[in-house]
């Protein structure tokens, strides 16, 4: 008799994330030493995608990480951005997902990863129109209405600009905010990327976000690779969060004060003391920015 | 500016294919061509569907290496790219597209490698079950043996191969004994797979016993599944055909974890009315024929 993966759901898991704390994505190498020997690390994400399947030891390790920790359910491929209609199987997998492990969060990107059925696993850039934002904030409003919840959906690491944009970004996220009341996922690694790549002003561009909204923060380290003799920054998970990231993170900190924060480490995946390391690095800038600058008083 | 829709289909279009002039009008290169900053996102594309089907099919990207393996992967990404988000569900095709891929002729075998992977893959993946203990059947009164059904694990997977593709996987693992080789002309290999715990497990079986997991898996008696096996095994073929063995069958089906449920009639003497199997009733439609 197959048994359901929901079967090890239990009633009393941790829910909520503290707003000061470090979270990290969850690897298959790391779940054991993360039980053993969290450190600083009170919380972990997940893709979505990865525990889509019917059964199997993916599962059987979120089921057991679970069981200590609260979560954050990460989507990477509902393609809110695309001009095609939401993959209704795919809007009722995550809804799944969700409710079997009832996450502190849920989050998805500003952007498409496909069209006509072909699933091209990129977060490909939508133009800032009028038209887009309808069409986005159409599909974030049939998102929470399948998941019965808000979600965050994070700002992207941009490549490209579009010829004819209406409006720029942080207005874009702002009015699919207002229009939505959806939540914002700050990726600061994205916006250092994207302002790098884009040239604009990293600090300008969060401080036009609606700060209040943000219920989670990015941390990521990015590859620099030279096209032509430009420097092009590509967001690759792959390293640790470098300097300009984190000075950038203490920055956006005086801002939006204390927010659950995630290190994201998709490749070259470091052995677990050292990411425990790095999260506890990342805990105490969170501790020291707040303190020289308290948290801003609920606005 | 093109609508959405327009301008995305034209973007998709130009990561898994060539360069389209198109979108030269809407990108803005800032310092680079509209091509260039769209090859960024075929990069993206292209790396990480590869990285993914390398971990589906870790022993062909083992066997052809890193460049041999980004050139067939990129190919048959751009003929058959994912249809949905979850990436350890594409792949279905690649032992087929190998099959036809002209600087692979020189390894005929790698197609089947090809197939032995997406079976362990789809059993890792497939619905949790819990195996029967090996001795359940033994405790089934032999009056009652030919009446009992099986429920086969829905992690059951199988290969059928002319090349001894079990062993080409097992000599790239860890615990492969230093100095054993594998000879291409050892012959095939009929491989049962299951995913009875954390791991996936395979063994070698007879054609027959292959044919009683089918029979099984379709809810008839063990009785007629081992009358279809034993029917099975003395069809000639190249491996001369031959008896049955419903014993030694069943001792390899169980010790991979292969059988979820064994039911067996109430009682003998009394119409063998079914205990779990279908389950909880008497209606007289489902009595033994």
């Amino acid at each position: 008799m197959p048994v359901a993966a929901s079967d090890a759901a239990a009633p009393d898991r941790p829910a909520g994330l503290p707003p000061a704390s470090v979270g990290v994505g969850l690897k298959p190498d790391h779940a054991d030493a993360l039980l053993a020997a969290p450190g600083a690390v009170r919380w972990v994400e997940i893709h979505a995608e990865n525990v889509m399947r019917a059964g199997g030891p993916a599962h059987r390790m979120l089921e057991a990480v679970r069981r200590d920790m609260p979560l954050s359910v990460h989507g990477v491929g509902l393609s809110l951005g695309g001009a095609d209609d939401l993959d209704p199987d795919h809007l009722a997998r995550l809804a799944a997902v969700v409710a079997r492990t009832e996450p502190a969060l849920v989050s998805e990107h500003l952007a498409w990863c496909g069209t006509g059925g072909a699933f091209l696993n990129d977060l490909l850039p939508v133009p800032c129109t009028r038209e887009a934002l309808d069409i986005v904030a159409r599909h974030v409003a049939q998102t929470q209405e399948a998941l019965g919840r808000p979600i965050l959906v994070e700002n992207p690491s941009r490549y490209l600009a579009f010829k004819g944009e209406e409006m720029d970004e942080p207005a874009f996220l702002a009015a699919l905010v207002a229009r939505t009341g959806c939540g914002l996922l700050l990726d600061v690694n994205n916006v250092h990327v994207s302002a790098c790549n884009m040239g604009f002003d990293p600090m300008t561009y969060i401080e036009g976000l609606p700060l209040d909204a943000v219920g989670e923060i990015h941390l990521a380290g990015h590859a620099v690779r030279t096209v032509d003799g430009v420097e092009i920054r590509i967001d690759d998970h792959g390293s640790a969060v470098p300097d300009a990231v984190l000075a950038l993170y203490a920055e956006t900190l005086r801002r939006t004060g204390a927010r659950p924060t995630l290190i994201e480490r998709d490749s070259n995946i470091p052995p677990w003391a050292e990411l425990s390391a790095e999260a506890a690095r990342v805990a105490a800038l969170m501790t020291e920015g707040l303190g020289e600058t308290p948290a801003r008083a609920s606005a | 500016m093109a609508d959405l829709a327009t301008l995305q289909a034209a973007m998709a279009r130009a990561v898994l294919g060539a360069d389209d002039p198109a979108l030269d009008a809407v990108i803005d290169g800032k310092g680079l061509s509209p091509a260039q900053r769209v090859a960024i996102h075929r990069n993206n594309t292209l790396i990480g569907l590869t990285e993914a089907l390398a971990a589906t099919f870790p022993v062909v990207h083992t066997l052809v290496g890193e460049a041999f393996f980004a050139q067939a992967a990129r190919a048959f990404i751009r003929a058959a790219p994912p249809t949905g988000p979850v990436l350890s569900a594409h792949g279905d095709g690649f032992p087929d597209f190998l099959a036809g891929f002209e600087p692979a002729r020189a390894l005929p075998y790698l197609p089947d490698v090809a197939r032995l992977e997406w079976a362990r893959s789809a059993a890792l993946h497939a619905p949790d079950g819990v195996p029967v203990p090996h001795d359940t059947l033994a405790a089934v009164p032999p009056t009652l043996f030919p009446m009992a059904r099986c429920a086969v694990h829905p992690s059951f997977r199988f290969v059928v191969s002319a090349w001894p593709v079990d062993r080409i996987w097992a000599m790239h693992q860890p615990d492969w004994p230093d100095g054993e080789t594998v000879s291409l002309d050892e012959g095939g290999a009929t491989i049962l797979l299951c995913r009875a715990e954390h791991a996936v497990r395979m063994a070698r079986a007879d054609r027959g016993t292959l044919s009683l997991l089918f029979a099984l898996d379709m809810g008839q008696t063990l009785g007629t599944a081992a009358e279809a096996a034993a029917a099975a095994s003395r069809a000639p073929d190249e491996q001369g055909g031959g008896r049955f063995d419903l014993t030694g069958a069943l001792s390899v089906i169980l010790s991979l974890g292969l059988l979820t449920d064994i039911a067996v009639p109430r009682r003998v003497d009394d119409d063998a009315v079914p205990a779990s199997f279908p389950t909880s009733t008497k209606d007289p439609e489902i009595l033994e024929p």
